[in-house]
């Protein structure tokens, strides 16, 4: 039932962990969209979208939440706090690797490759 | 130049400090986040209420945000409090319970079963997601024994009404008479309910008590393999019994079967990490309570089928109403009490959920 091999993260999980660890302490829904939708730039990023993947990484085990106190500027609602856990920060990693592997090959594949994004 | 001319005119300043004061205290109307919050499953409204609430800068844009946030939520936790045995039971008690109809004469057709079982588990699932699992309170409680009086009395006179019988035949007599003793029967059920409540108290003080969540966790698994196991064996000797007490066919008594081989493959494994243990313990939790929802009704199956089956047909086929009045008022009560139980019982794993999220 249980997935913890990092192998299963998706592009956009991917993407989730890396908001929640660049947050650190401050790691919460407002805040995680706003990042992902800062990192995932040109493409658009629904808040629906983004709660449904914390709700699922949070059962695969690579994040954890707690709720805060409640805060009067949120109608007395309680913020939800993210944060990585051992399980995340290695497959987040195992992901990262993949990815530098990747671009290691394309840019020894086309020369010249460079951190340049076509607008 | 402007800061200092708002520092000179006591005006300007006012009308600043107001524009901030606006500002700070803006916040969708009412209803708007009333709706919004309905429209949430319960475990999500706190955190996500509160934070469209933070980015809310008009209604439209709260609206906006609201249809694309909302739909993805309710489909999020559809798809992680899916559990499909349990549902699967369910979808059986349901169409037994149909089945039941249609070996009495009533023979509602295929199409019919097939709608009210995929309705029956479409109102579960979503029951689920939106469902307020917390305790009643004691106002609540007694309020509902009083409700299930009334509909009791109403179903008397309405339903199996005394418009059947002889004016001062025996039946007559009995039907009055029982119409008549029916308040009385309200501080029976209040005293229960309250009992019910005390009860579930006592359980919340010894659980406050633990120290640890490994400990909790401990001891809810070691319960979780007693009660199953336990539950297990009296529901093999129940489906052994029913044929002869409730006079059910063989359905029930599967389901009984099934119900016992699920309870004993059950299996709570624990996990090594705290924060694994922690997510795990939340499902366990969730999954417990989908599992007490349908073995409480379970439980209460062959008591409704014998009201049907020994009050209520023949109630009907012999033209007593007075058989059909006790009937339907055993019926009634016995829902009262199932659902009292259920409630006391969902509310309690559900306080230990919320404390579990509190303690991240």
């Amino acid at each position: 039932m249980l997935m913890t091999d990092s192998n299963s993260l998706g592009q956009f999980e991917q993407v989730v962990l890396a908001a929640i660890l660049s947050l650190g302490k401050n790691a919460y829904g407002v805040t995680v969209h706003s990042k992902v939708a800062e990192l995932s730039a040109p493409k658009s990023v629904t808040r629906g979208a983004v709660y449904a993947t914390l709700d699922r990484m949070e059962d695969k085990e690579l994040i954890s939440s707690w709720l805060s106190e409640p805060s009067k500027e949120r109608g007395g609602r309680a913020r939800r706090y993210y944060r990585l856990e051992k399980s995340g920060e290695r497959a987040l990693r195992e992901s990262a690797m993949a990815a530098k592997r990747l671009y290691d090959t394309l840019a020894r594949s086309w020369k010249g490759l460079a951190w340049k994004t076509q607008r | 130049m402007e800061d200092a001319a708002v520092e000179r005119d006591p005006e300007k300043c006012v009308a600043v400090f107001r524009e901030i004061a606006r500002q700070y205290n803006r916040a969708p109307p009412a209803f708007l986040e009333w709706a919004v919050e309905r429209l949430l499953p319960a475990p999500a409204r706190e955190n996500v209420i509160g934070d469209l609430r933070e980015i809310y800068r008009g209604p439209y844009q709260y609206l906006r945000e609201a249809m694309l946030t909302v739909p993805r939520i309710a489909a999020g936790h559809v798809w992680r409090n899916l559990n499909l045995p349990v549902l699967g039971l369910n979808g059986a008690l349901i169409w037994l319970c149909l089945a039941g109809l249609r070996a009495n004469g009533h023979s509602p057709n295929r199409m019919t079963i097939a709608l009210a079982i995929a309705g029956g588990v479409t109102a579960l699932v979503l029951s689920e997601i939106y469902g307020d699992f917390n305790r009643p309170t004691a106002q609540r409680a007694i309020k509902g024994a009083i409700w299930t009086v009334v509909l009791v009395i109403v179903l008397c006179v309405w339903n199996f009404g005394l418009r059947y019988q002889r004016i001062g035949g025996q039946d007559y007599l009995l039907e009055f008479g029982m119409l008549q003793s029916l308040p009385f029967v309200l501080p029976v059920l209040g005293l229960l309910r309250t009992c019910l409540l005390l009860q579930s108290d006592r359980q919340q003080e010894r659980l406050g008590g633990l120290p640890a969540l490994e400990d909790e966790h401990r001891a809810f698994t070691a319960a979780v393999w007693r009660t199953n196991r336990m539950e297990a064996a009296a529901l093999i000797v129940g489906a052994y019994l029913l044929p002869h007490m409730a006079g059910s066919g063989l359905w029930l008594p599967a389901v009984f079967l099934a119900t016992a081989a699920y309870l004993m493959a059950q299996t709570l494994v624990r996990r090594q990490s705290e924060t694994g243990l922690r997510g795990q313990y939340r499902r366990q939790l969730m999954m417990r309570r989908q599992l007490r929802h349908f073995l409480t009704w379970l439980w209460a199956a062959p008591f409704l089928m014998a009201a049907c089956r020994w009050l209520i047909w023949p109630g009907y086929e012999q033209g007593r109403a007075i058989l059909v009045a006790f009937g339907t008022s055993a019926i009634v009560s016995i829902c009262f009490l199932v659902r009292a139980a259920d409630s006391e019982c969902a509310g309690l794993l559900r306080e230990r959920m919320t404390r579990l999220e509190r303690a991240g």
